[in-house]
């Protein structure tokens, strides 16, 4: 890439020299002017006040958004759609897509890149076609399938990842697994991660740099807590309509059904639940069991409108534009939004937490010699000063090296004591370590020497 | 702060000495002198960056005063804070490039060649989750008196197990009810899924197994843990509940007439059919 | 129980589609939204992507006006124009193409006509519209559509919207906006300080003592509280508990009530004992409400929801001196038979007073109305607008929105500014321009420089370090010397795919909510500026 030339001028004044410094101008009106990123150049060709130090303008950052960068798209429902049309118009052109969902005729009220006629086909599929088709020259790869399919290797050919999802499980798995990621010696290793949500009118944005910024795991507690009716409460004194369709999901189908799994997409399931809902909900006198409320209770759906998507999806890829670019600063780390009563916004920075169980605990690498037994090993971890650990466990991920309690499973693992640290983990492998005085765990890498 | 010059470089085997400190004009601006081997030592170079001048100024190296932009070329990775600092005198093919970190807030400064680093391929590792993670803290903290054991049929999956509660008082004494505890990935957001694996005669315990125990629905919460849930569940056959029920009939029973409701207890645990429900036998053997 | 009945019970096709926006604004606000008829000035991106939020959710008709043609510009920015294959063809026609593709039910036409041939020639075009959006509209232009628009109130609301690379600002123009159903978080009084007599008289009779100990951990802890009350008043003169003593001693008293410790209603009943001494009574904001000019000149046809808040006036002259009952109970810990029998008193009740409610009216009304009326009563709203452009007319106002949200009043004044300079700003053109807005003698906001930069780039001085001299840079040209004032050009025209989809959003929202005239709009300007992502109001 080649540097923008800036020109220099020096001054006296008084006792001090002054630089002054000129950027280079474009032509005005600029020459660009019947280019399709002419709007996107005005922000690429020239820096604002606010606008990181790094960044410099010119071809070097044009040619790294369009030709270099890679990113990918966790969704491609609500905020998936959004996201893909607006990376794809601001210039990304190497875009990966995953989605393990078909589309509903629900969806169609916002999910704008699907048609009556793609009910039942895959989203992301469907999104990739239409994206290409739309924006020429971008190209997206479709995966029709869990995140979960993925391993590391995958993960880490991205720059950036952006999640527009609407499962706690899903991202607590792809925060922890780009925090896992992170390799001290590597920086590339490092993927920023941009989250969106919304609920009906509010939703937020946030970008999360794994291992530096708080996780997703850190605001776990921030999480509106789903509703959840005791199940006594379900069974004999049932009050609202809610009470009777859980009474219908939670008792009558794995009682009538046994172990046949409820499908909430399946109309006959639905309806087989409202059926028995509705009865309940007669004999106790209760009114307003309907199907909607039925296939929102069962389904826990969340009311979901295009503006808000496009509002926190337009702010998500905002970020990955100015992260990508160092256009401008960017997002210092969470956006709130609430569209109920005027507009309401709240920008702050969310604080990694400390005991975090995904960033927050320590990492150490640790040498030790290859004929260390793993009783000598806990030994020496009990003896350093600098952890400060009574009674360790121990595991890798695949197994359980020593564990404390309960009896069993000391009892399980105590032939490990005996053998060789080198006989139970590999070379660079990792142990993590839990103790009662631990504020969570600590990760080991171990090498052998 | 020291920042060691990358391994290939032969002839910058000195490590520089790097000074960032506030400029007391604008203090929202740093300043960062490079020095070679001392902290007075021989001055590479420095520059000034900072909020209020965002925009790259001058940089002094080696006496002579270049824009930052000569000398600076940010890489258009994600990282937008790293900087890569080209020293212009060891010539286009000889690239020396240091990075300033300052992502985290000030000045980590770390040194990196352009070489592509091949072992990062090979450092792949799989990861304990974080809710595996949970499991073993909980479990192996677990405070548990004598009356309850957990069991693992297949020790190495700590993600399922059953308890069984003996009760050493109270009705219930005598017994030995055995609940599987089955745990998701998503623990501790959700609750681990409790049931009783046994038919048994306890107003909060239906005939399916399920369970009423407020913190394992409606006040779970992730501060608790799977002792919390233990202990609340060995509480449920000293102290059973017969005013929020889940087997109503027991609830009435115990309510209503006690002595029939003991003797109902009595006889379900020996195994005995009540009202046309076959109980399981559940008497410590 | 078969499973044939039930899946004839599954909505229609129309419904699952809007299933999610259902839940939010009802087949009341859906209705609206069919009814409603949109006009959009221009098919910018920023256009576009407002009508894509309001076409999906299946507004009734939307015309785009707009005489230009795609150029490469148009199609590399905007997702509703189809690259290579739109450029050259009518911007209008194209956009509207594609945008009725989004949703059958949707009618959409183009207009390849100019606004201003229109404003010469036919200004009763816009009359058939609900709401005209524009978007960077030129300002000669959009001061002639905003008066022509305000000259009666049975024209179109406006949507003013602005925005130049990473910030942007719009504005709603409105004269008048009532809304019954602002989805209030604060749920209406039970009136339990007040209790109505089958309540007092229910609460009243029954006898804890010999309760049967399972009822009597079921009791809605509403009776217990009317209850407690009663039996406190009888004891004190007929007077709630008012001192903290008098309050605690009350909680003891509940507290007494339990045959056994932790019984969850009474737990429950102590929680809520702030409801017996804090009185119900009419909500300020419903309160200032009465004093609207639209009661004192009420004639018949004026709109029903005045006719309404006038019969409530008259409601609440009466005693109880509160809102009329609504019949939404809580969830909270009861048996069944319990807690049905209390809902029903509710409703009995509720009935009663919306009767006595609709015998105030002077005109007949909609039952459907009256019912939404009652049962939102403690949320209503009454909105009274501006005309766009008062606030840059009215220096003093805008000086001390300079003093209480600089930063959002520096983006106002820097894009206010631009519209008047037009697209060749310098520092120098726009600090004047946003200069002659305030009163003189007025600093313009520490941000308008960050603002005003992201359309000019400020050149930079540096005090270099050559010699031991600390150095200083400063973004503000004129405090050393105007000769090195320079600047060129970032954003000024900018219409960035992620700050129009941002806006698209934010204005799509405040229109659906002013359509459907369900939660509440915004009355000012809101303020966009995505460098730092936040939004802010002046």
């Amino acid at each position: 890439m080649s540097p923008a030339v800036w020109t220099m001028d020096v001054f006296e004044k008084g006792n001090f020299v002054l630089l002054r410094l000129t950027l280079p101008l474009p032509p005005w009106p600029p020459t660009g002017r019947h280019d399709r990123y002419y709007d996107i150049d005005q922000i690429l060709n020239t820096p604002g006040p606010r606008t990181d130090p790094a960044f410099l303008a010119g071809d070097g950052v044009k040619d790294f958004l369009r030709n270099q960068a890679k990113i990918l798209v966790i969704g491609a429902g609500g905020l998936g759609c959004e996201i893909l049309a607006n990376l794809a118009l601001t210039g990304f052109k190497d875009i990966h897509v995953i989605d393990m969902d078909t589309i509903d005729i629900s969806n169609l009220n916002r999910q704008f890149l699907f048609r009556q006629k793609d009910v039942g086909q895959p989203k992301a599929t469907v999104a990739a076609e239409f994206i290409m088709k739309r924006v020429p020259g971008c190209k997206v790869t479709p995966y029709f399938g869990k995140i979960q399919d993925k391993d590391d290797d995958y993960y880490m050919q991205f720059n950036l990842v952006i999640c527009g999802l609407d499962s706690v499980e899903a991202r607590r798995w792809m925060s922890a697994t780009l925090v896992n990621l992170v390799d001290p010696e590597n920086p590339e290793s490092l993927k920023p991660l941009i989250d969106g949500g919304t609920e009906g009118f509010k939703g937020q944005a946030r970008v999360i740099l794994p291992t530096i910024t708080s996780c997703y795991e850190c605001s776990l507690d921030m999480l509106n807590k789903q509703t959840v009716f005791p199940i006594c409460t379900i069974a004999n004194t049932p009050r609202l309509p809610e009470h009777c369709i859980e009474w219908a999901s939670v008792l009558e189908w794995p009682r009538v059904h046994g172990d046949k799994p409820k499908d909430t997409d399946d109309p006959e399931h639905i309806g087989w639940l409202y059926t028995v809902a509705a009865a309940r909900a007669k004999e106790f006198n209760i009114e307003g069991v309907t199907w909607a409320l039925t296939q929102g209770v069962v389904k826990n759906i969340i009311p979901a409108i295009a503006s808000t998507n496009a509002i926190i999806a337009a702010s998500c890829c905002n970020e990955a534009f100015k992260i990508a670019t160092s256009s401008a600063a960017y997002l210092n780390n969470y956006f709130m939004l609430i569209g109920t009563d005027g507009v309401y916004s709240y920008t702050f920075e969310h604080e990694k937490r400390e005991d975090c169980p995904v960033c927050g605990g320590e990492s150490l690498d640790v040498s030790i010699s290859s004929e260390l037994t793993l009783e000598e090993f806990i030994d020496l971890l009990i003896e350093r000063q600098d952890i400060q650990i009574k009674k360790p466990s121990l595991s890798t991920p695949t197994t359980q090296l020593y564990l404390q309690a309960p009896p069993q499973l000391e009892e399980a693992t105590r032939p490990n004591l005996k053998k060789k640290v080198k006989e139970l983990v590999a070379q660079n492998g990792e142990v993590t370590v839990t103790s009662t005085s631990l504020p969570f765990s600590l990760s080991l890498r171990l090498r052998f020497t | 702060m020291l920042l060691a010059p990358p391994p290939e470089t032969t002839d910058c085997q000195k490590p520089y000495y790097i000074a960032v400190s506030l400029n007391c004009f604008t203090p929202t601006s740093h300043i960062t002198i490079i020095r070679k081997n001392s902290w007075d030592g021989e001055m590479v170079g420095d520059f000034e960056i900072g909020a209020n001048s965002r925009n790259p100024g001058t940089l002094c190296l080696r006496g002579n005063e270049y824009p930052i932009s000569e000398l600076l070329t940010s890489e258009f990775k994600v990282f937008r804070t790293t900087w890569e600092w080209k020293v212009k005198s060891f010539g286009p093919d000889k690239p020396i490039m240091i990075f300033w970190d300052d992502y985290g807030g000030g000045g980590v400064l770390s040194i990196w060649s352009m070489k592509k680093n091949e072992d990062a391929a090979a450092k792949k590792k799989p990861k304990t989750s974080a809710a595996q993670i949970r499991v073993q803290k909980d479990l192996t903290e677990l405070d548990l008196p004598s009356t309850m054991q957990t069991h693992f049929p297949d020790p190495a999956d700590l993600l399922n197990f059953t308890l069984t509660i003996t009760p050493d008082e109270g009705m219930y004494k005598g017994g030995a009810f055995v609940f599987s505890f089955a745990i998701n990935t998503n623990y501790p957001h959700d609750p681990p899924k409790v049931k009783c694996t046994q038919t048994i005669y306890h107003p909060n315990v239906d005939l399916e197994g399920n369970v009423c125990l407020n913190i394992l629905r409606e006040d779970w919460k992730p501060v608790l843990n799977l002792n919390s849930v233990m202990v609340g569940l060995q509480y449920l056959f000293l102290e059973p509940n017969a005013d929020d029920p889940l087997n109503k009939e027991a609830a009435i029973e115990m309510s209503k007439n006690r002595e029939q409701f003991l003797a109902n207890v009595k006889s379900s645990m020996r195994g005995h059919n009540i009202k046309g429900v076959q109980y399981a036998n559940v008497l410590v053997r | 129980m078969s499973t044939s009945t039930a899946v004839e019970a599954q909505p229609d096709s129309k419904t699952r589609r809007y299933d999610r926006q259902l839940r939010l604004w009802a087949a009341s606000g859906q209705s609206a939204l069919e009814n409603s008829r949109l006009l959009v000035i221009s098919a910018s991106a920023t256009s576009t992507s407002i009508l894509k939020n309001l076409v999906l959710p299946g507004v009734g008709h939307f015309t785009i006006l707009d005489p230009a043609t795609v150029t490469p510009r148009d199609a590399g920015n905007n997702f509703f124009l189809e690259g290579e294959s739109s450029i050259g063809k009518s911007r209008a026609q194209e956009a509207v193409r594609l945008l009725a593709e989004l949703n059958d039910g949707v009618e959409g036409k183009a207009d390849t006509s100019s606004l201003e041939h229109i404003l010469d020639t036919n200004p009763a075009y816009f009359a058939s519209y609900t709401l005209v959006i524009a978007h960077n509209l030129e300002p000669k232009l959009l001061e002639r559509l905003s008066t022509l628009l305000w000259a009666d109130d049975t024209l179109p609301t406006l949507v003013v919207v602005n925005s130049a690379g990473f910030l942007g600002e719009f504005y709603i123009q409105f004269h008048e906006h009532t809304i019954i159903d602002s989805h209030s978080e604060t749920a209406p009084s039970l009136r339990i300080d007040k209790a109505f007599p089958a309540l007092y008289d229910y609460s009243t009779s029954l006898d804890f003592a010999s309760m049967d100990p399972t009822d009597h951990t079921h009791v809605p802890y509403v009776v217990i509280l009317v209850r407690a009350l009663a039996d406190w008043k009888a004891a004190h003169d007929g007077k709630p508990p008012q001192t903290a003593a008098d309050k605690k001693a009350f909680k003891e008293a509940i507290r007494g009530m339990q045959v056994k410790s932790d019984e969850e209603n009474f737990e429950e009943a102590e929680a809520q004992a702030y409801r017996c001494w804090t009185e119900t009574g009419v909500p300020s904001d419903i309160a200032a409400l009465f004093q609207d000019p639209q009661l004192s000149t009420l004639s018949p046809t004026s709109p029903p929801f005045f006719h309404l808040l006038e019969a409530l006036r008259r409601f609440t002259l009466e005693p109880p001196h509160t809102l009329p009952l609504t019949s939404t109970l809580p969830d909270m810990k009861a048996n069944t038979a319990s807690y049905i029998h209390l809902q029903k008193l509710y409703k009995t009740r509720a009935e009663e007073e919306k009767a006595i409610l609709k015998g105030f009216l002077s005109v007949p009304v909609d039952d459907v109305l009256v019912d939404s009326f009652v049962k939102n009563a403690h949320g209503l709203k009454v909105l009274r607008g501006k005309k766009y452009g008062t606030l840059n007319a009215d220096s003093a106002a805008l000086a001390s929105n300079v003093a209480s949200s600089s930063k959002a009043a520096a983006i106002h004044l820097a894009l206010s500014a631009l519209a008047a300079v037009g697209p060749q700003p310098t520092i120098e053109t726009l600090t004047v321009a946003a200069q002659a807005l305030l009163p003189p003698g007025t600093e313009l906001p520490e941000d308008f420089s960050d603002a005003v930069g992201e359309m000019c780039v400020p050149f930079v001085l540096c005090f270099s370090s050559v010699s031991p001299m600390p150095r200083v840079s400063s973004p503000n040209a004129d405090a050393v010397s105007p000769r090195f004032a320079h600047c060129s050009a970032r954003s000024p025209t900018a219409d960035l795919p992620n700050t129009a989809a941002f806006l698209g959003g934010l204005v799509a929202q405040e229109v659906i909510k002013m359509i459907t005239k369900q939660y509440v709009p915004i009355s000012s300007y809101c303020v966009v500026d995505l460098v730092e992502t936040w939004t802010g109001t002046i």
